[in-house]
């Protein structure tokens, strides 16, 4: 516990900030980090072209990082992504930081991950963190491989881990989170590009479409996969010394609920357990967003690769009955938790942010393709609760991983552009939540807002 | 309100193993299987009568459940008691009727896989107005394994005489509409209330599951137990009954009860429909059919 900080128990306790300078396309943080005294947010936006999509903005704005510096409030543009000789924008995201000090390196220096409009993934470095400038070949060195970003970056023991995802060459719908190449990557220069395969390629299944979360837990690494046939699954590495450490898997068929259970969302270490959030990829008029909503799981995975049902549905298993230690169902009994979409350690306690699914109410069907699979009751109940939305998302908190404390329900500032929270960041300062914008909301962009500041 | 222990209902579509496990389920020392009673197709004893009228044989379960738990047998005069008793509370609610076999049966809890709960409008809401702590067990059967199992019982009531429909079993029909009724009621339950099970599952590997059935319902979990739940042939119901009130369970399961062993056909979706059954796999279908884990 940190004496100096302030409880945090409620959405009151947050507090907004002022917005960073992002360029008007820019309405989701999938990284941020605190670095040296600075919190560095990275700033993404939609894409450009992209088929049925309405665009964000203009084509040359791009992904951008913005640094904060807590003792004057004041804000400073790190990053913007260059533009192309097309006129467009490089970078569309930031998916990841790092300090890391590679084998090239003279000292630590602050590593970013951009993810590109339609090409290749593309490494970053910055030494102090006003500045970030492109760090080895693009695509991790893999030639032509059509990686359009990455999932995470983190550092662990004089290697940079990271997780393809994306793809770039042959796009369609809502593919962020799908991958030709579903591997966990490792380099110990990432100036070098020197990065090398150290999983079996989609763990052996061709129904594993990526590898969305990778987390370190007891000196192992844990990934897991996108799964939308069978549900995820969690691999838990051997030995990380070993040039190609072997894998076990841990958790199949989406911890047993199937399919329901596709994407792991979210992993974070807390309470010497491995916490793990579900959730489902939006789809338009396929899958799981035809015939949704099914709300998410939170799940732990012990040291010794047991695990517990946090919040969920009731089930048997491989490994025995599982019925949620809390006594809540999926989405904490909440059908409108689209995802448990960020976990984070702060001040003692566990922190979940969701995402509510009714800012794009897909499930309602739509006169071309009428929900055939409920009935109009409960179809009428939906769209009753979807009018009835107005900037509503969760976050949840623990101190036992048993008892979870509702913060909120209702959002932080009920924005209408706002729909989940995609980023949580702790910091001396307090903690950072950042939820994402819908695409074309005006006023939307990305918010900032720290809880539990430090005591007056 | 009740104070009698609420029922586990077992919900699934005719022919999704549903006789076989009620038998199984509710032969734990701590629970009663009941035949098909039926009872929440309707408000009334009264407008449940009016079903009977057209299918005597709908009424033989509940007959067979009143003799048994209330009086204490089977003969052909418990059954006559029995319908005495029932048409003498004609005017009761399905509800109250339901509330006095758990109280008969008390303090074992009723195990009901009535398989007309999923097929009537309103049969579902009945159940939890009346039982609100009711567990519910929805199992399920690949589409296929549940129409091939349809069209045999065509054929089995053909060669008894009845009536055999000239159509095919539509899968959408038979496998998906029950199933979407199922989910959309258990979305309303809490969901520590439910379970979603393959029946092939629980039949292949019964010592994996059925201790977990058994500690999900809070009863004892020792080797005795389960070793009960693995002969239901032992309950008053898994034969015929008497002359007056033969019938309520499905055939096959009262000729040959006992619980063997078992391995599932591989059944896919893609193969070929099993003869009888309409081909047409629709998109619904294949969603749902995957959803439970079937392909």
């Amino acid at each position: 516990m940190t004496d100096d900080l302030a409880t945090i128990s409620s959405a009151a306790d947050f507090r907004k900030l002022g917005p960073a300078p992002f360029n008007q396309t820019i309405r989701i943080s999938q990284a941020a980090t605190w670095w040296q005294g600075h919190l560095y947010v990275g700033g993404g936006r939609g894409p450009v072209n992209q088929r049925g999509a309405a665009s964000d903005g203009p084509a040359d704005l791009g992904a951008e990082i913005m640094r904060l510096d807590p003792a004057t409030g004041a804000w400073q543009a790190a990053y913007h992504s260059p533009v192309g000789p097309d006129g467009v924008a490089r970078d569309r995201s930031v998916r990841g930081f790092a300090p890391f000090q590679g084998t090239s390196d003279t000292a630590p220096a602050l590593y970013a991950a951009v993810g590109s409009m339609s090409g290749q993934v593309q490494i970053l470095r910055s030494e102090d963190g006003s500045a970030f400038a492109d760090c080895g070949p693009p695509a991790l060195g893999l030639g032509d491989a059509d990686i359009a970003a990455v999932r995470c970056l983190f550092a662990h023991e004089g290697w940079l881990y990271t997780t393809p995802i994306g793809l770039n060459k042959a796009r369609g719908w809502a593919d962020d989170n799908i991958t030709d190449l579903a591997v966990v990557l490792r380099t110990r220069d990432p100036a070098g590009g020197d990065w090398q395969i150290i999983s079996p390629p989609s763990f052996d299944d061709p129904a594993n479409d990526s590898i969305n979360e990778l987390c370190l837990f007891g000196g192992r690494l844990y990934a897991a996969t996108y799964n939308r046939t069978s549900g995820f699954q969690l691999w838990r590495s051997g030995d990380l010394s070993d040039e190609a450490p072997a894998w076990v898997k841990i958790l199949d068929k989406g911890a047993w609920r199937g399919m329901t259970n596709p994407m792991p969302t979210a992993m974070k270490v807390f309470d010497n357990a491995l916490y793990i959030g579900t959730g489902v990829q939006r789809q338009p008029g396929q899958g799981l967003d035809a015939h949704g909503p099914f709300a998410p799981e939170l799940l732990r995975v012990h040291p010794d690769d047991s695990w517990d049902l946090i919040a969920g549905q009731p089930r048997l298993t491989a490994q025995g009955l599982k019925t949620p230690l809390t006594g809540m169902g999926p989405g904490f009994d909440d059908p409108f938790v689209q995802a448990f979409w960020r976990l984070e350690v702060h001040d003692g306690a566990l922190f979940v942010g969701g995402s509510d699914w009714r800012f794009w109410p897909t499930y309602l069907g739509r006169p071309v393709r009428p929900r055939t699979d409920v009935s109009p009751v409960h179809l009428e109940w939906l769209r009753e609760m979807t009018a009835e939305w107005q900037g509503h998302y969760g976050m949840w908190k623990t101190t036992d991983g048993m008892h979870f404390a509702t913060i909120t329900t209702e959002g932080l500032g009920r924005s209408e552009t706002q729909f989940g929270i995609r980023g949580l960041i702790s910091t001396p300062h307090g903690l950072v939540a950042l939820p994402a914008a819908k695409r074309g909301g005006s006023g939307g962009g990305v918010e900032l807002w720290l809880g539990g500041g430090k005591k007056d | 309100m009740t104070t009698t222990p609420s029922p586990v209902f077992i919900l699934a579509p005719p022919r999704s193993f549903t006789s076989v496990m009620c038998g199984v389920i509710g032969s734990h020392p701590e629970l009663m299987a009941l035949p098909e009673v039926n009872l929440f197709a309707a408000d009334t004893l009264e407008a449940l009568a009016a079903l009977h009228a057209r299918r005597q044989r709908f009424r033989h379960g509940l007959l067979r459940a009143v003799a048994e738990i209330g009086i204490g047998g089977q003969t052909e005069e418990d059954i006559a008691a029995a319908d005495e008793w029932l048409n003498a509370n004609a005017g009761a609610t399905t509800g109250e009727i339901y509330a006095d076999l758990a109280a008969f049966a008390a303090p074992r809890r009723l195990v009901d896989k009535s398989p007309v709960y999923v097929l009537e409008d309103g049969a579902l809401d009945r159940i939890i107005a009346a039982f609100p702590d009711s567990r519910f067990i929805h199992m399920t059967r690949h589409p296929w394994g549940t129409c091939q199992s349809m069209v045999s019982l065509r054929r089995y009531i053909a060669e008894q005489g009845g009536f055999m429909p000239r159509s095919d079993v539509d899968p959408d029909t038979f496998w998906l509409a029950p199933h979407l009724r199922v989910k959309e009621f258990l979305e309303s339950v809490p969901a520590e209330q439910w379970l979603r099970m393959r029946g092939e599952d629980v039949l292949a590997d019964p010592d994996l599951y059925l201790p977990q059935i058994a500690e999900w319902l809070g009863l004892d979990t020792s080797a005795k137990a389960i070793a009960a739940m693995k002969q239901p042939e032992r309950s008053p119901f898994a034969g015929e009954g008497p002359a007056n009130a033969k019938f309520g369970n499905d055939p096959g399961y009262m000729n040959s009860p006992e619980l063997r062993p078992y391995r599932p056909k591989i059944l896919r979706l893609d193969d070929p429909a099993p003869e009888g059954v309409a081909g047409n796999v629709t998109e619904d279908l294949r969603f749902y059919a995957n959803l439970f884990g079937y392909e």
